[in-house]
């Protein structure tokens, strides 16, 4: 596999030879080659249940360089793999609009950077060295950054892109913090360091000195997931980039910071009671925070980054059981959490990347993103509408599709807890319980109000009623994920023993294939299939039944009334979410632009209305820091001159200092 | 299966004794109690009208609404005695999802006719029904607290009256249920089904464009909802006492009557909230079952 890639990293190089079209196919060629390379290897784990090793360099700074596949590889393995798959051919038809604009290198680049951040991505969850691994999630941050700003020619694209790079260095610093501290403290530069640390019981502000390790672990990582509050990147980023893009980095992307908490979480020695409380709280947070913003939002790429950030709060839960379940030596309740969380990143990655192409497909052929401007498309792009639906009735949780599953589990991981004789770990898991339901209730909420908004009702704009359907391919890179969609809902209990082979060496005492849990999950693929079978045999007899009817069409019922303009007496999705808003309102504030009626003003000009909400935590909590920061960061300032000389003197200082500081014995 | 034929059963005069409980509290004669019925099969017979407006989901929601409610009302189980028809670990779970994909469509539904009015009522079902949620999940987490185990068939066989808690559980989860079941089928004082302004409304205006079989379905829809979650109370009533079969299927349909009656009893006497205090309203049934929810759990723990 080792000469594979780097043969693939050598020919790579040779895409800025070829023409646009040309240099599609062969960037698509050397992916395929990866792809089947990868997940072979990946499969053979995964049935064998062996690991895989493989010196990639002999000598890499010192040490030899090694990849390694475990299970757990294995699994984001095929995940990255497949959203690659779907995201790289929806890629061609939805370009191909810009090729009118943009420049031939232009083109060339976007392919050339897919094709290193599927390979970093894959590199990421095989090289489990600190130092490997640092400069493939560099190489991850960096080809992704140059993936959004594929519309560099937009100013606030430039922007948003910027902002995540930043963002991105941040949390860099932190995982090598965490990385140099497990060094310091093992002499071991991995992730397998974290086993051998051992913690004094120090405690510092009352909290032990192992959390504050996780901490730092916490935040580098965080951020790639968009835990609350570190969350700031995701709904900047992913309504800048191309919609593949986004349905890349929302489905696997930012999966990596999940990948990497679960390293630290699965490699640490000693989990205590902080620990898991502080995932667990923090992650309900985010859920209902994430799916909270989403629902006041209009843009329907913001909308769905924020869904993003709502769905890592249900890993994070399912993490968060899977911790405390440890803490408390209830390991099936453990269990059951850290299968559910697995198996949410799975299904995430699935239906998040077909919202995300479908939103693509209204973006490419309305050109707008305002979901209030959007209305009626399912007569004009019905199999857009048909995958949102799909997409949408996952997302929620429902079955029969595959979002019902893992929460399922995670779920059963909660209740399992109640039948344990003990007073905290109930307490703790009633509010899994109660966030989870609500963040349920509410991501219904926000995708009735998008699907209906967007594909139901008459169109609003002209845009939308010119729509058109999208072109085969894209279509057909939109069938691969709901073919899985379907059948995680359909066959749960296959995926379930995917994911318990994951963990089984975790948790080497349970008979996953023995437990209630999978006959329950045999049952709910066998109603699921009733369910959509029965729906057809009724439906048809519904439809036969009608035939023999008299069947008028007319307009909407608009009481009595007949002269309405059906465009501008629909509900709005500013409407559907306004109830919601109201009750919301100590976290989002929503503004109203408009102009007052000037004193000698007697024939109004004509004048526009426009609403938009603001995030009340964005502004009380983290802009203050920011702006503090900002002025002191001013403050530093001073030190840039300019001037040559200032900047030559500065190592000048720097080097006596130390020199003075040796000689005296200090350092 | 036991509890699916009573459920079908007590369905099925369920819509006509609230109405005539209604009139006979206002001093009228009333409808004949197979009125509700008569209007359904009216329905069944008619043509229909479509809005040029709607699309293909406003034609499959119905069916699928009450697809959902059947297979749901196949998880109710009959008392200590049988099981439901399909039951397994964790299977509330799927019984209250399978409510929210039914749910699902009959919002989009209303939404797919784009008026105002329609909009109006999906948008507040969709905010209430994610508001009563948690109260439903905190009964069940009470159950498996109570008992140890997580299916509804387990549930009802296993548990214990011997402690204090479960008198509590019993009668508070009477109420949290009957409120439950009100929030859930848009009754008072949430939505008054018998409204003529559709401003007000909730349910009944999201299926205002609906017309002949699909309102006949939408109809059978509302009166079987109803009737499991009666019988759901019947069950929760029923595990106070161990009795014989035969009293415990007349009970059980006597309790399913007088949850009917209570539903008018109360829709008689009662005004309509206004719409702003309704979500307050809601959240606090739910926070009623959260406070069952931990005085079982302080209990259990004899503390």
């Amino acid at each position: 596999m080792a000469t594979i890639i780097a043969a693939l990293f050598l020919l790579i190089w040779f895409t800025f030879l070829f023409s646009s079209k040309l240099a599609y196919w062969f960037v698509f060629l050397l992916e395929l080659t990866l792809w089947f390379t990868t997940s072979y290897f990946a499969v053979k784990v995964l049935s064998s249940g062996l690991e895989y090793q493989e010196i990639f360099i002999d000598k890499f700074y010192f040490q030899p360089l090694i990849l390694k596949i475990d299970k757990l590889s294995a699994l984001f393995i095929l995940v990255i793999n497949f959203t690659c798959l779907t995201s790289y051919i929806y890629a061609r038809k939805y370009l191909e609009p810009y090729q009118k604009i943009k420049q031939k290198f232009s083109f060339l680049l976007h392919y050339f950077n897919f094709f290193m951040l599927n390979l970093s991505l894959l590199l990421v969850v095989m090289i489990q060295q600190a130092l490997g691994f640092l400069l493939v999630w560099e190489i991850m941050s960096l080809s992704a950054f140059m993936l959004v700003i594929f519309e560099s020619e937009k100013p606030e694209v430039i922007k948003s892109g910027i902002k995540y790079l930043v963002q991105m260095h941040i949390a860099y610093f932190f995982i090598i913090a965490g990385f140099v501290y497990v060094f310091a403290a093992t002499g071991d530069f991995s992730f397998e360091g974290i086993k051998a640390m051992t913690f004094n019981s120090a405690f510092v502000l009352g909290i032990p000195n192992s959390f504050w390790f996780f901490l730092l672990f916490f935040i580098g990582f965080g951020i790639k997931a968009g835990f609350f509050p570190l969350h700031a990147w995701l709904p900047i980023a992913h309504p800048a980039a191309p919609s593949h893009i986004s349905g890349l980095m929302s489905g696997v992307m930012i999966k990596m910071g999940i990948y990497g908490l679960i390293r630290v979480l699965f490699n640490f020695p000693d989990l205590n009671l902080s620990i898991g409380l502080f995932l667990f709280g923090i992650s309900i947070f985010t859920g209902i925070f994430g799916v909270m913003s989403a629902i006041v939002q209009h843009d329907l790429k913001k909308l769905l980054a924020y869904h993003s950030i709502e769905n890592i709060g249900i890993i994070g839960i399912g993490m968060g059981v899977g911790v405390l379940g440890q803490v408390y030596h209830q390991p099936l309740v453990s269990a059951l959490g850290w299968a559910g969380a697995l198996l949410h990143i799975v299904n995430h990655s699935l239906f998040k990347s077909l919202l995300f192409y479908s939103a693509g497909s209204v973006y490419i052929k309305t050109h707008t993103r305002d979901i209030n401007s959007l209305g009626g498309l399912i007569k004009k792009m019905p199999f857009t509408a048909f995958s949102f639906l799909i997409g949408a009735v996952a997302i929620s949780g429902i079955p029969p599709f595959n979002g019902f599953i893992s929460e399922f589990l995670i779920y059963n991981g909660l209740f399992q807890s109640f039948k344990a004789v003990s007073l905290e770990l109930p307490l703790l898991m009633l509010f899994g319980v109660l966030g989870l339901a609500l963040i349920g209730g509410l991501a219904l909420f926000c995708f009735t109000k998008a699907f209906g908004m967007v594909f139901l009702g008459t169109a609003r704009t002209p845009n939308a009623e010119h729509a058109i359907e999208i072109e085969p391919s894209m279509r057909f890179a939109k069938a691969l994920p709901i073919f899985w969609i379907v059948s995680i809902g359909l066959l749960p209990i296959y995926f379930y023993q995917l994911v318990t082979s994951v963990i089984q060496d975790k948790f080497p005492d349970i008979a996953f294939q023995n437990l209630p849990i999978a006959n329950a999950l045999h049952s709910i693929g066998i109603l699921g299939l009733i369910l959509i079978t029965s729906f057809g045999v009724f439906f048809v007899i519904r439809n036969l039944i009608l035939k023999g009817k008299q069947i008028k069409f007319g307009q909407t019922w608009g009481c009595g009334y007949q002269y309405a303009d059906a465009i501008t007496n629909q509900y709005t999705a500013t409407s559907f979410a306004a109830n919601f808003a109201r009750i919301s309102k100590p976290l989002f504030h929503d503004k109203s632009d408009n102009i007052s009626y000037g004193e000698n003003e007697i024939f109004p000009i004509p004048r526009a209305f426009k609403t938009h909400t603001e995030d009340k935590i964005e502004n009380t909590v983290i802009m203050p820091i920011a702006n503090t920061l900002i002025v002191w960061v001013k403050k530093l300032a001073v030190l840039q001159t300019g001037k040559i000389q200032d900047y030559i003197m500065y190592p000048l200082i720097f080097i006596i200092l130390i020199v003075l500081l040796t000689i005296t014995n200090i350092i | 299966m036991l509890s699916f034929i009573l459920i079908l059963i007590c369905a099925i005069v369920f819509p006509g004794l609230i109405a005539v409980t209604k009139a006979k509290f206002s001093g009228r004669r009333g409808p004949s109690l197979w009125q509700p019925w008569y209007d359904i099969l009216r329905l069944l017979k008619k043509g229909s009208i479509f809005s040029t407006t709607t699309s293909i989901i406003f034609q499959v929601a119905p069916v699928i609404n009450i697809l959902v409610l059947i297979m749901a009302a196949l998880f109710i189980p009959f008392t200590n005695k049988y099981a439901g028809f399909i039951h397994f670990e964790g299977d509330f779970l799927l019984f209250i999802y399978l409510l929210a994909l039914g749910k699902f469509f009959i919002i989009i539904s209303a939404l797919d006719v784009g008026s105002g009015f329609e909009g109006m009522g999906a948008n507040r079902e969709a905010l209430f029904s994610m508001l009563i949620e948690p109260a439903f999940f905190m009964i069940m987490a009470a159950l498996v607290l109570l008992t140890g185990h997580s299916s509804f068939a387990e549930m009802f066989t296993t548990f214990n009256l011997d402690n204090s808690s479960s008198i509590l559980f019993v009668v508070l989860s009477c109420y949290i249920l009957l409120q439950f079941s009100l929030i859930e089928s848009s009754r008072l004082p949430i939505d008054d089904p018998k409204t003529h302004l559709e401003l007000t409304m909730i349910h009944e205006v999201m299926v205002l464009d609906n017309s002949g079989f699909d309102m006949a379905l939408v109809g059978i829809g509302n009166a079987l909802k109803f009737s499991i979650f009666g019988g759901i109370i019947a069950n929760v009533v029923l595990i106070l006492w161990k009795l014989p079969l035969w009293s415990e299927v007349l009970i059980f349909i006597a309790i399913e009557l007088i949850f009917a009656i209570t539903v008018g009893i109360l829709e008689s006497f009662r005004a309509r909230l206004k719409m702003i205090y309704n979500s307050q309203f809601v959240l606090t049934i739910s926070g009623i079952a959260v406070v069952m929810f931990l005085m079982i759990l302080l209990l259990e723990n004899h503390l």
